[in-house]
């Protein structure tokens, strides 16, 4: 009897935590955030933010309480040119001594057949607005004792809806933000 | 690179703006004050083109460089009232103020609270006695050379201020200078003095472009300090070298402002050409 009582417990438990939100950091060294953007109107210049930090929480019972966070630094934009990566820095573009942070915080998420479609705000230079984009769940597993999920969206977005109005045109205004994200627990 | 639209807006309006206001100062009645209508010229050529090239920006700016644009008129009737009423020390807040408006925003990410306040107070003291030096500087050597030597040092500014990985911050120096370069002929047609207030208006900006152009872009520490003493070094011609003939204290003044300043675009080009060296490969 004592028995049944235990492993009923167990059962509720295990019942109880399985329904429950589960929280997983973004792996910086597995995540990339990728931007692509044109250049004198003629050829693609790509480049990416370093070491992206974040959580993902992913509530199976109720997708809609489901969260992503997302945070890149500014400083660590990398083009691999220095003088260019300098020049992104300045307050031609990113002004990354003022705005050292882009910010995305989810506030309402639904479940798609591939995802989420998630609405949240988008914070950068100084502005924030609000975005929706798709993310595909690329994938779920273990690494070691590390449970880990995937994620992928393609963003689009006008810089100029953000103040970064300068050198329109030798830069363009259209950036595509390609973010591949592994997050673990 | 500049484009038609920077250079219609960035340096023709500019100096078109300073020749036809400073036209006013032809009138008789009005040369006597002809040092209010420069100020006028010059607060004019710089608002409207900045606001053309960059468009105007909210108030308060989200970036701080664009309070530059709100404390160009902010500063105008404290301009008025220290040139009239001999109230330098009016000068002190003022640019403590634009200190903490341009670098606050920008220092807070990195450093403390008092680590800020240090760093504001000591670059808002440092422009205070700067602007002191150069009001009595301006009536020693005649407000034709200095308004040619603040001319030539905010085309150098911007020159360096644009290889050090901003074209922003140099346009916007390229702005005051081409203001500068159109209210020119009449200055030296007039002979029209550059007073305290006018002073006051120019090196506020051109300190804060520089500041946003250090603790923001490129600018190096050894081309923005060589930058910022080049007009004071304007001095050497009032000590030993006043017996001197008019035409040679002028070269030596000159001459002396022109090293440091011809230094530091030295240095900036020698940078830029180095670091763009990899992007040619």
């Amino acid at each position: 009897m004592r028995i049944k009582t235990i492993l009923a417990l167990v059962f509720l438990t295990s019942t109880f935590s399985y329904g429950a939100a589960t929280t997983y950091k973004v792996d910086p060294a597995h995540s990339f955030v990728i931007f692509r953007i044109k250049h004198m109107d003629t050829g693609h210049v790509y480049g990416r933010f370093n070491e992206p930090n974040g959580t993902v929480t992913v509530d199976d019972a109720d997708p809609s309480k489901s969260s992503f966070t997302l945070e890149l630094q500014t400083q660590k934009v990398d083009t691999g040119v220095q003088k260019r990566d300098d020049h992104l820095r300045s307050p031609d573009f990113f002004n990354a001594k003022q705005f050292p942070t882009i910010k995305f915080a989810s506030k309402e998420v639904k479940k798609t057949d591939k995802g989420y479609e998630l609405t949240g705000d988008l914070t950068m230079h100084g502005v924030t607005k609000s975005i929706t984009v798709s993310m595909e769940q690329t994938g779920q597993g273990s690494m070691g004792p590390r449970q880990i999920i995937g994620f992928e969206t393609t963003v689009d977005l006008k810089r100029s809806d953000f103040g970064m109005k300068n050198m329109i045109g030798p830069a363009a205004d259209d950036v595509r933000l390609i973010i591949s994200l592994e997050a673990g627990k | 690179m500049l484009t038609p639209h920077d250079i219609h807006h960035g340096i023709i309006l500019p100096a078109f703006l300073a020749a036809v206001i400073l036209l006013v100062a032809l009138i008789p009645k009005v040369r006597p004050r002809a040092h209010v209508v420069l100020l006028i010229s010059l607060t004019v050529a710089f608002v409207f083109p900045y606001m053309h090239l960059f468009g105007k920006p909210p108030l308060p700016p989200i970036v701080s460089t664009d309070w530059v644009f709100y404390l160009a008129m902010a500063v105008f009737p404290i301009a008025l009232i220290i040139d009239f009423g001999g109230l330098r020390s009016l000068s002190m807040p003022v640019l403590f103020l634009s200190t903490t408006l341009i670098l606050w925003p920008i220092l807070r990410n990195e450093s403390s609270f008092a680590e800020s306040a240090t760093i504001i107070s000591l670059i808002a003291f440092a422009s205070f006695i700067s602007y002191l030096s150069l009001t009595r500087l301006a009536p020693r050597i005649g407000g034709r050379s200095m308004h040619a030597i603040l001319l030539l040092l905010l085309l150098a500014s911007a020159q360096v201020l644009m290889m050090s990985s901003s074209q922003t911050l140099g346009q916007t120096s390229l702005i005051l200078a081409a203001a500068l370069a159109g209210a020119l002929p009449l200055v030296f047609y007039l002979k029209i003095p550059l007073t305290d207030g006018p002073l006051l208006l120019i090196l506020l900006l051109w300190h804060a472009f520089l500041m946003s152009g250090h603790f923001t872009a490129g600018l190096t520490p050894l081309n923005a300090l060589l930058l910022v003493i080049a007009p004071h070094l304007a001095w050497v011609g009032e000590f030993r070298a006043r017996q001197w003939p008019a035409l040679a204290r002028g070269l030596l003044r000159f001459g002396a402002v022109f090293i440091p300043m011809l230094s530091a675009q030295i240095l900036a080009w020698r940078d830029f050409v180095e670091a763009t060296r990899e992007m040619q490969l």
